[in-house]
Formats: C-alpha cells, structure tokens, sequence
C-alpha cells in the first residue's frame, strides 16, 4: 500500500513538473519580447565552448543595442542541416544561422537565404572582411549575389607531432616524394605506429582533392568546354600513388573508413604522426597532445614546388528569406562579422579569422600557427582550387559518389581509372546541366 | 574418468565459457565509456592504454550538468518518457482488449491499418506534424513529444496486448461476470493482472523507444532548455571537437533510469516476451 502511494506521488509530481515546464512556453509573439526586438539565432556547431563564446557575444551585442534581445540555439553539428530544412519547409526559420561552405548553395537554391548584397554595402567593416572568402560565397550562387557573410575560414593544411618526429628522427617533408618516403620509412604496423593517418571515411574529399591535385599540378575542375577534369591518365596515377599508402601498409587499417574524429584520434593519440585536416582541428590538438608538441605546415608540394589546395573554405552567418526580424538579424549579421566578434571567437575558438582588423591583435600576433595561413594566402607557390560548391549536386557527390569510390579504390574493388570516370562522368553532366540551364 | 566429471567438463565448454565470452564482449563497451567517464580529457586519447581512471576525476560529470545543461535534459527525457509510457500502456489495454475479444466491422482492416503504422519511418511525417502543432501551438512543447511518441509507440503496443489477451480465456471474465463484476471490473481485476508480463513489456518498449528519440526532439524543439538526453548527447560531438569525458559522462547518466527499469522489470519482461512470442 505504501508502495503504491510512493509511485503515485512521485509519477503525479514527474506529471506536474513536466506541465509546467512544457506549458511554460513563450507568450509573446514571435520577433518581439516587451519594449525589445527578438532576434533569433541558431548555430550549427553547439558545443560546450561555443555555447559559451555566444553567450559572451550575445551580451555585448545586447549591451550595444539595448533594443534588441537575442535568443540563442546551438544544434548538433551532424544533423543541423535537417533542423534548417525541417524550418524551411514549416516557415519557422530563424532570423539569423550559421552555415557551412558546402550546404549554402542547397540552401540558396531552395530561395531560402536572403541575398544581403545591399545591407552589406552599408556595412562600417565591408573593406576589411576577406575579398577571397566573399568570392567564394558569390560562387556559390548563380547570380553571383552574396547569401551570407564568412567569420573565419578553415585552410586545408597538415599537422604533425613534432615530439614524435623528434624521438624518431623524422622531418617535416616538403615534397610529395619525400612525404611518401616517410610514409614508408615511419610505418611500424606491428606496433600500429604509423607517419601519416589516411581519412577514407566521411569528409575523405579534400584531403583526396588536394593530393591528386598536387600531383597533377592543376588547379581547376572542368576545362573550358565544362568537362571534368579527373578522366586524364595522370588523376589516375596520382589516385594510385596515394591509395598506395593503403595497399602497402603504411596507415592503419582502419583509415579506409576514417572520419574527421577517428583520424584526429590516431593522431592525437600517437599512432600516427602526421595528419592532413583543415585549421579547426586546432582545439582537438591542444585536448589531446597539449601545446608545444604538435604544429602546422603547409603541404608537401610537387616536383614543381606548387601545392595546390581547396579555395578558401569558409563559415558564414545568413539571414533567412522568411525571418521575421529581418532588420534585427542584419544588424547581429554585421555584428557576427565584425572586429570584435571575429576576434573573440576566433582566439576562444582556434579559428582563423577574414576580417583582417583581427590581424593587428595580440592574440593573433602572438599565435604560433596563425603564419602558416598568412603564407599559404600569400605565397605564389600555393594555388587554390574552386570546388564547385555552386553545383546542387555537389553535397550527394561527396556522401553517395565520392567517399565510396574511395573506399573501392582502397578496398581494391575498382581501380582509380575507373572510379575517375565516373566521378568525371558525374561531374560533366551536372555542371553542364548547371550552364545550361543557367544560359 | 567419471560420468559426473566428463558431464561438467562437456557444459563447461559448451555453456558457460561462451556466455562468459558473449557477456565480456557486451560489457566491454559498458566499462569502457564508465572508464572513460571518469578520466582527465587529456589522458583519454593517450597511449598506453589505461584500462582504470587514472588519475581519476569526476570533472566530467561536473561539467556535464554545469555548463551542458544535462539536468534540463534528463528531465526532460524523464518527463516526455514516463507521460508517453503512462499513455501508451493505459490506451492500448483498451486497443488491445477490443481488438482481441469483440468481432466488428473491418477489424482486419484496423490491424493492418496499425501493422502499416510501423513501416512508415519517422521523418516522412516530420514535416506534417510540425505543421500540425506548430497550429496548436505545441512547437517547443513538451507535449508535443509526449503526444507524438504515444501516437508513433500505440500501434506496436496495442498489437503486442491485444496477444496476452487473447491468451487468457473469455470464461475467466465471464465467471467474474456471473459473479457480479462489470465488464470494465472484469478486465482491470481479472484479466489485466493475469497480462501483467505483457503490458510490463509493452511499457518498457514504448518507454525506450521514447527515451532515445531523437528526430522528433531536435525538429520540435527549437529553445535548448527542452532539448531531451539524446539531442544533449550529440551536442557533445561538436564539428572539429568531441568531448569524449563528458559525452561517456552523459551516455552513463542517459543509461542509469533504463538500467533501473530493466533491473526491476526483468522477471515479467521475460515473461511477457516468451508469452507473447507464441500468441496468434
């Protein structure tokens, strides 16, 4: 009996607890809150650490402008992109989101972003934020418009663990020739220590791009006629020649289905020394081997000294076609790529920014991997390719075509001239379906 | 060598040394998130591998509630699976009862209509509900979850009762009848603690179901202080960082409710599946 009466207070309070905190939704309508405006924001990577940056941010814009009040949401970075299609489709967007690279141009063919050519005109800051990462924005789009803003940008470079390479006599290598000898030299597989972790897995693309890129010394996807470029014999030599550090041993056998985490776990963990990854994965290092034992270089180039790497890939903030406070979401748009934004996330966060006031702080002054960037941007010897992000297709490419075309190279299910033709194949097609409908 | 012997030696071999490895090769993973939940974040990815906390921390879980927000979490997912379990359990007894004992039009129908129900996979019919209680008002509700789970979870559950029902024979109602009860009596004091089992079963599966949803949680809820354990839990994974100490952290605390229910519902779960397996 009193068993009885214990259960049923405790499920009558778990009952009432949860009608007053389901209940207790918001009364006001949407895009104000009192004498103030709403504006609400939705970031696609929320994590502990961003969480808070916002909520610094978020309080020194409210600071600034009292009118406004902003109503933060940080989303599971593997599965935003659903919350964003899910609002699309009910109309309930947000004001104002984060967006990476490769979904804007699925998003502005959707008519979902607002173009912002025209707010961005009046912006105080609009000479100082990166023309490179505004070029790269525009070429996500058939009319050329900007859709969105970048905050930072997240070059493709190689990290390696300098404490190990020391205890074993390793050296950063410059050339393609050289990284393939170490590849060689360093792998122990018996004790699953090895000079490079391979990504096969998801994101496998731009390591892939920058490689066989390099190798085949060219910097463009399509020729003039829209023709992909990856049929000609030498994208299959350099597919071999980097496939071969799989088939030889030389990287552990689990990199054929490597992501983003396993590979920066085999690095960060020791089993491999050096790792091929974008600028963010900064923060994992730091976690993982601390300060002073890791570093950043540039990648290992061709017999022609050139690297050839993707273009600037870039983060931005977006205003929704169907925000409610359009006005409220440009106004924290400009702040987002301002100075003082730029500069405190980046230093919280480990990014590197493109609003290039940041580059006279002392934090970024002081940055041990920031002049890598400052090199790789500047340097003569680095070319940068143009993924076609403005192909709608592009996204399925990467998921459905791409990762396991890879894969089967790897597996030796098909052979790298095969799986070129038909990413070639697949690519003409889309890009001529592009032109020609954009004619 | 004695027959005893040799019969020992022989279950030995064939018994308990491959539940003993079947049972390693589960537990394994349970230990080793346990292990990493109680480990600094910079010794997670380091080599050797440490198979104890070493040195040992509970910074994870301090974090986890503090700066991720968890306890919203966890109540949230308590509030949303109990409410979904306390429906489901209590609307399909009476599904289950009618479709089991009364002959009515198109009653073929109704139970293809609910075995079809469970084919349709969630995300097709996102966008409509959203609609639907974005109208009512319920985006960012709760309710919404509890509603759309008790909808996704009562055809399998109904199906699965109207089977103990059928198990027990009419008369026993009947009998009760006769001796004066109603048929709602009948039901609730006769027939429904003969089925205990089953509707203990049926309730752990609607209650599991909900407490890992997750599509739902994510598209309806768009304020991070309804967000339910299994959104919380992928927030752990950032894009270019994963919290490894507090995403096992978080994975052990979203296990600690579920444990205790099977703990104590693992006599009439067995039951009620074996039961359950050989009825029509």
């Amino acid at each position: 009996m009193k068993k009885k009466k214990v259960v049923s207070i405790l499920l009558t309070s778990i009952m009432l607890t949860g009608m007053l905190a389901g209940c207790g939704g918001k009364s006001e309508e949407a895009g104000s809150s009192g004498d103030k405006q709403t504006i609400e924001f939705w970031y696609h990577d929320g994590n502990a650490n961003s969480n808070a940056i916002f909520e610094e941010l978020i309080a020194q814009f409210e600071k600034e402008n009292p009118e406004y009040e902003v109503e933060y949401v940080g989303l599971p970075s593997d599965s935003y992109l659903q919350k964003y299609n899910t609002a699309i489709a009910t109309n309930t967007v947000p004001d104002v989101a984060s967006i990476r690279d490769q979904d804007v141009s699925a998003l502005i063919n959707q008519g979902a972003l607002s173009c912002i050519d025209e707010d961005f005109e009046s912006f105080e800051e609009k000479e100082h934020i990166s023309e490179s990462a505004l070029n790269a924005i525009r070429n996500c789009s058939v009319d050329g418009k900007l859709y969105c803003l970048p905050q930072y940008t997240q070059p493709q470079i190689f990290w390696y663990n300098t404490t190990l390479m020391e205890e074993k006599g390793a050296e950063i290598p410059a050339t393609i020739d050289e990284f393939m000898e170490a590849c060689e030299t360093y792998a122990d597989p018996d004790n699953g220590t090895y000079f490079y972790s391979l990504r096969g897995g998801a994101g496998s693309l731009d390591n892939m791009l920058d490689f066989i890129f390099t190798y085949a010394n060219q910097d463009s996807f399509f020729d003039e006629e829209g023709n992909c470029v990856l049929s000609d014999p030498i994208f299959a030599e350099a597919l071999d020649t980097y496939a071969s550090i799989y088939w030889n041993g030389w990287t552990s056998k689990d990199s054929v289905s490597n992501s983003y985490k396993e590979m920066v776990a085999e690095f960060g963990s020791g089993t491999a020394m050096g790792i091929a990854n974008n600028s963010s994965a900064l923060a994992e290092n730091i976690n993982n081997l601390g300060e002073g034992n890791f570093t950043n270089a540039l990648a290992p180039a061709n017999e022609e000294g050139i690297v050839v790497t993707k273009d600037v890939p870039f983060m931005g903030y977006t205003v929704f076609e169907g925000a409610k406070n359009r006005e409220g979401g440009v106004k924290f748009l400009e702040f987002l790529v301002s100075h003082d934004a730029v500069s405190y996330f980046c230093e919280k966060d480990g990014r590197v920014p493109v609003n290039d006031l940041v580059y006279e702080d002392e934090w970024y002054q002081n940055n041990a991997y920031m002049p890598v960037y400052e090199e790789m941007m500047s340097s003569e010897t680095v070319k940068f390719l143009a993924r076609p992000l403005w192909l709608p297709e592009w996204s399925e490419f990467l998921s459905k075509v791409q990762e396991p075309g890879l894969q089967a190279v790897l597996m030796k299910e098909k052979t790298s001239e095969e799986v070129l033709q038909e990413w070639a194949e697949y690519l003409t097609n889309a890009q001529k379906e592009y032109l020609e409908s954009n004619k | 060598m004695k027959r005893t012997t040799k019969k020992r030696i022989t279950k030995t071999f064939t018994c308990y040394i491959p539940l003993a490895i079947v049972t390693i090769i589960m537990l394994f993973p349970f230990y080793w998130f346990l292990n990493t939940s109680f480990k600094e974040q910079s010794s997670i990815m380091k080599l050797p591998i440490k198979y104890l906390p070493e040195p040992f921390t509970t910074d994870n879980y301090a974090s986890m509630l503090s700066s991720m927000g968890f306890d919203k979490y966890f109540l949230n997912s308590l509030f949303v699976s109990v409410v979904t379990t306390i429906f489901v359990v209590a609307i399909a007894i009476m599904g289950g009862y009618a479709i089991s004992r009364y002959k009515f039009k198109g009653k073929k129908f109704v139970f293809l209509l609910l075995l079809v129900t469970q084919m349709l996979p969630g995300v097709v019919i996102l966008v409509p509900l959203f609609t639907i209680f974005n109208n009512m008002g319920l985006i960012n509700n709760l309710w919404s979850l509890v509603i759309v789970n008790t909808t996704v979870n009562l055809p399998f559950c109904t199906i699965m009762i109207s089977g103990f029902f059928s198990g027990v024979s009419p008369t026993l109602e009947e009998a009760a009848q006769i001796d004066g009860c109603t048929i709602l009596k009948s039901v609730f004091k006769i027939v429904v603690p003969t089925i205990l089992p089953g509707i203990v079963a049926s309730g752990a599966f609607a209650f599991v179901n909900t407490w890992n949803e997750f599509v739902y949680s994510l598209n309806f809820m768009s304020d991070s202080d309804k967000f339910t354990l299994p959104v919380g839990l992928s927030l752990m994974k950032g894009e270019f960082t994963v919290n490894y100490g507090g995403l096992a952290a978080g994975t052990v605390v979203a296990l600690i409710p579920v444990l205790l229910i099977f703990c104590y519902i693992q006599k009439y779960l067995v039951q009620g599946l074996a039961s359950g397996a050989v009825k029509g």
